[in-house]
């Protein structure tokens, strides 16, 4: 009786299953979730810290026919603590967020699948503070990248019971292949009060990926909820060695514009 | 992402001096062979060393630093060479001071307490550059003293704080305009690895100021940012330091931490007076002075009385 009440509930809030990918039209993108933050920060320690962040995003997207277009953007704030020590007061506050722009083409397209390919610009920023020091206790890193893009969607058409589950994925990845850094110096933050690394830096200097994974279930009136799963990994081998890792879990409410 | 190095008592020590050896400013100023004492206070270490014979260690190589910018914050204890000042005559006594020549009715403004003392002279003490004070109240101070006749500047035991405060109250007791302080800092690995060299202008003050004759008076215990306060109006002809020579200090300092997450911090910077001469050992007083420590039981300061001396 319950799976018969739960699948009618599913049956109601996709009146309207279409044999059209769920990803086309315009949509504004609010998201809430949790973040596991790493990073491992030269100019604050030689361990590695890591720990829980709230998360929040905004986004468009928009998808006409061959072309995709998505910006969008996310912001978390956490505590971390050295990932190999236990009964340390050694903290971090850390602000991270990225600001992603992607435009892709489709390449490949099928009943159920699609392939798209196409350019992002992919950025990555971070504040830390840590609570035990003075004059060097702020450090960030912003990584200003661009490169490729590529999605798959995926939109399977499943039915259980003779009830239509219109349920698609989509995933995604970002492999930029130049950044703009802009970065502490080797001793100190700042020299006359401008950041003081900031350079041009490409592939093998520096890393940056991201990977996304969505699974999109439609709701009544054209809007969508998405359970978001992201990686998003940037590295700079430079004089201050810099790593920062994030994996979050949002869920994404997408409104039909 | 790189792996975590080991959190053993050699590891430790070996990350220690490898990142003062890759990022501390003053080995060379110093004349310190860092080589030779790392292997020398390595030596007793082993993988089965406690905590506190590491932190024994590292506390020995540390104080051949001689410098007051370098501690280790361990949770049992912390290393440090205070030798700066507990080697020199302390010349300040905050007892005779208040009693007799602040006095019950001295002003206080912010960190700063001034008054008047005999023969229009203006006294005003400043005993952390830690505790701010407004333009306003800086404006209030510098209008209470514009009929005096002279300055007393008083920052014994003043251990330092925001460099930003100390500009602001130089800015009030210079008359030119001028570079008053040079710096520069680590920026690679190699011992000559220095760079990001800048210079310090400063020009008086175009609100409430004092530009006649002021004496500036000093101990050791002058440090940081009260050195870097120091070093600020030597160029000033109007102005005398009296005392003893400063802590010193010259250098900013950073923040890092080992793999057991002690942390620690070492100066990355150096700071020189416009002619070139570093202060990282002191700024030497125009009149050198010490206290005659017997006069506190008369209730004298015998660098106050000079300095008024001076102003007469």
């Amino acid at each position: 009786m319950k799976k018969l009440s739960l699948l009618a509930l599913l049956a109601f809030f996709c009146a309207h299953l279409q044999a059209q990918s769920l990803f086309e039209g315009e949509y504004i993108l609010f998201g809430l979730g949790g973040q596991m933050e790493n990073f491992k920060d030269d100019l604050v320690s030689p361990l590695q810290y890591r720990g829980y962040s709230g998360a929040a995003a905004l986004g468009w997207h928009s998808q006409h026919g061959a072309w995709q277009n998505n910006l969008d953007g996310h912001i978390a704030i956490g505590l971390q603590s050295p990932a190999a020590l236990n009964n340390v007061s050694n903290q971090t506050t850390t602000i991270s967020g990225s600001i992603n722009y992607n435009l892709r083409y489709r390449l490949v397209n099928s009943e159920k699948q699609a392939l798209f390919l196409g350019l992002c610009s992919a950025n990555l920023i971070g504040f830390r503070q840590h609570n035990l020091y003075s004059n060097s206790s702020l450090s960030f890193s912003n990584f200003i990248s661009y490169g490729l893009s590529a999605s798959w969607q995926y939109q399977p058409q499943l039915k259980i019971w003779n009830v239509k589950l219109p349920f698609a994925w989509q995933t995604e990845f970002n492999f930029p292949l130049a950044s703009y850094l802009i970065m502490p110096g080797y001793n100190r933050q700042f020299f006359n009060d401008e950041a003081g690394l900031k350079k041009h830096s490409f592939i093998g200097d520096f890393w940056h990926l991201e990977f996304r994974h969505n699974l999109v279930y439609p709701l009544k009136n054209g809007n969508q909820v998405r359970l978001s799963y992201n990686w998003n990994y940037a590295e700079y081998n430079g004089l201050n060695y810099l790593a920062q890792a994030q994996h979050y879990l949002m869920f994404h409410l997408l409104f039909k514009l | 992402m790189r792996d975590d190095p080991k959190n053993d008592p050699l590891t430790n020590y070996n990350e220690l001096w490898q990142r003062l050896n890759d990022r501390y400013a003053y080995f060379q100023e110093k004349n310190i062979n860092w080589d030779s004492l790392g292997t020398i206070y390595r030596a007793p270490l082993s993988s089965a060393s406690s905590d506190e014979e590491l932190f024994s260690a590292m506390d020995s190589l540390l104080f051949a630093l001689r410098d007051g910018h370098v501690n280790l914050f361990a949770p049992f204890n912390i290393t440090r060479n205070w030798e700066w000042y507990l080697g020199s005559p302390q010349n300040f006594n905050w007892e005779v001071l208040e009693r007799n020549y602040l006095g019950r009715d001295h002003k206080i403004a912010g960190g700063i307490r001034y008054t008047y003392l005999k023969d229009s002279i203006a006294y005003l003490y400043y005993g952390s550059f830690s505790s701010n004070f407004s333009t306003e109240q800086l404006d209030y101070i510098f209008n209470y003293f514009k009929n005096a006749k002279g300055l007393i500047v008083d920052v014994r035991d003043n251990g330092g704080g925001s460099l930003n405060n100390a500009f602001s109250l130089a800015q009030r007791l210079i008359k030119t305009e001028g570079i008053v302080l040079l710096s520069d800092e680590k920026i690679g690995p190699n011992p000559q690895d220095f760079g990001n060299g800048r210079q310090y202008s400063l020009s008086p003050s175009s609100r409430p100021n004092f530009t006649k004759n002021t004496i500036l008076l000093t101990n050791r215990s002058c440090y940081s940012a009260t050195n870097t306060f120091a070093a600020l109006l030597k160029s000033q002809a109007h102005i005398i330091q009296l005392g003893d020579t400063t802590g010193g200090g010259g250098g900013l300092p950073v923040d890092y931490e080992l793999p057991n997450g002690w942390n620690y911090r070492f100066s990355s910077t150096r700071s020189f007076l416009a002619t070139g001469e570093d202060i990282e050992m002191g700024v030497i007083p125009e009149i050198p002075l010490n206290l005659d420590t017997s006069e506190y039981n008369l209730g004298r300061d015998g660098l106050i009385e000079a300095a008024l001396a001076e102003l007469h």
